[in-house]
């Protein structure tokens, strides 16, 4: 499978990083793709649900906030007792990887629609439910024995963060005003592409700054960072073909299950589990899970698809 | 490094060569997985090589050392 013209660009980003080249990305325009690639992931979902939304959305939300729960409790206990991390740690990582990344999303929708391969146009409302669960689950598997948890914290971090509220909001003005997308769509539909080329830009600029915090995460982390995503993708395929999404579908959710959080679950661990590792999460997330998804994962999951539905 | 980390690099390891050969006819990805494969459990198995002390390089403690 060719690399998608959108990869490049993660290369370059990766590939000017370690030649030492001089880009100054700014910090401003990072921060306004990442806010354009949630609204616009937010309201064609929201768009498409107002034209295609269907009783058979309940069970499938259901087990996608399933899948999202089931593999935040399936990373604990190997980053626990495989890895002998401490438990703050384990259960940030794990919340980690119980979310998903907006951003091997992206790639994933670009990859799909390049290969003409069609998926459920409400998907993003997947996205959106599972950000949520693993950020709960992590922080309920930090609370040490005997503390109290702070529920009003917890909510504001689970319902609060910025993926949430954007994609959110986006979701419901897409399903609202759905009959008015036209005119905001030659901005957030058109531009696509070329914004999450700019964005996987940055991203591999900052994936080869992570790279020197290997050697002191050491081989258990990177070994992690790659087999995780493997896994999750594998579960998320059968979840989604045991719940009658299309085979794009399928590669979707099977691409969320593998993918790692590295905004929206880094900020609420910040928040929640203050005295956490956070440069180990975001090493495994950013440094290792996100470029093993975008190169080799993406492709991986899309033939494990192929495979299931023979 | 524990032994335990060289293990699951090694098991992880396996995975990949098992499922970049299964994906060959694929193009570059199939080789990517089995480059990986065999380069995680190498990079474990040198990084655990350098952490364990080897007995025969150590340099004895001195006796004591008078002031005089």
């Amino acid at each position: 499978m060719q690399l998608d013209i959108v990869i490049l660009f993660f290369l370059l980003g990766a590939a000017a990083r370690l030649i030492k080249a001089n880009i100054d990305f700014p910090k401003g325009l990072y921060q306004g793709l990442t806010l354009f690639l949630m609204i616009a992931i937010g309201l064609k979902g929201g768009i498409a649900l107002a034209e295609h939304g269907n009783s058979s959305l309940l069970p499938q939300s259901i087990a996608v906030i399933g899948l999202g729960i089931v593999l935040t409790l399936l990373a604990f206990p190997v980053l626990l007792y495989v890895g002998q991390l401490a438990r703050k740690d384990a259960a940030s990582i794990a919340a980690h990887y119980g979310s998903v990344s907006v951003g091997t999303y992206a790639v994933a929708v670009a990859l799909l629609e390049s290969n003409n391969i069609s998926y459920e146009a409400y998907f993003p409302l997947f996205v959106v439910l599972l950000e949520m669960p693993a950020i709960v689950v992590g922080l309920l598997l930090a609370k040490e024995a005997g503390k109290k948890l702070e529920t009003g914290k917890l909510l504001h971090e689970v319902f609060c963060n910025q993926g949430i509220v954007l994609m959110t909001g986006a979701l419901l003005i897409g399903y609202v005003a759905a009959e008015q997308a036209h005119t905001i769509t030659p901005l957030f539909k058109t531009l696509f592409h070329g914004a999450l080329a700019l964005f996987l830009l940055e991203m591999g600029m900052v994936a080869a700054d992570r790279l020197k915090h290997l050697k002191s995460s050491g081989q258990f982390i990177l070994s992690f960072g790659i087999a995780t995503p493997l896994l999750g993708g594998a579960l998320g395929c059968v979840t989604g073909h045991l719940i009658d999404l299309s085979q794009g579908g399928a590669i979707l959710l099977a691409v969320l299950g593998a993918s790692a959080s590295y905004i929206a679950v880094p900020a609420a661990m910040r928040v929640a589990i203050p005295d956490a590792n956070h440069g180990l999460s975001i090493t495994a997330s950013l440094g290792i899970t996100f470029p093993f998804n975008v190169m080799v994962g993406i492709p991986t999951y899309i033939v494990f698809s192929q495979w299931m539905a023979l | 490094m524990p032994k335990s980390h060289a293990y699951f690099a090694l098991f992880v390891g396996l995975v990949l060569i098992a499922l970049g050969s299964a994906l060959l006819s694929h193009g570059t990805t199939g080789w990517t997985l089995i480059f990986l494969g065999i380069g995680l459990p190498t990079l474990a198995i040198i990084s655990q090589q350098f952490a364990t002390p080897r007995e025969d390089i150590l340099i004895p403690a001195p006796a004591n050392i008078s002031n005089d």
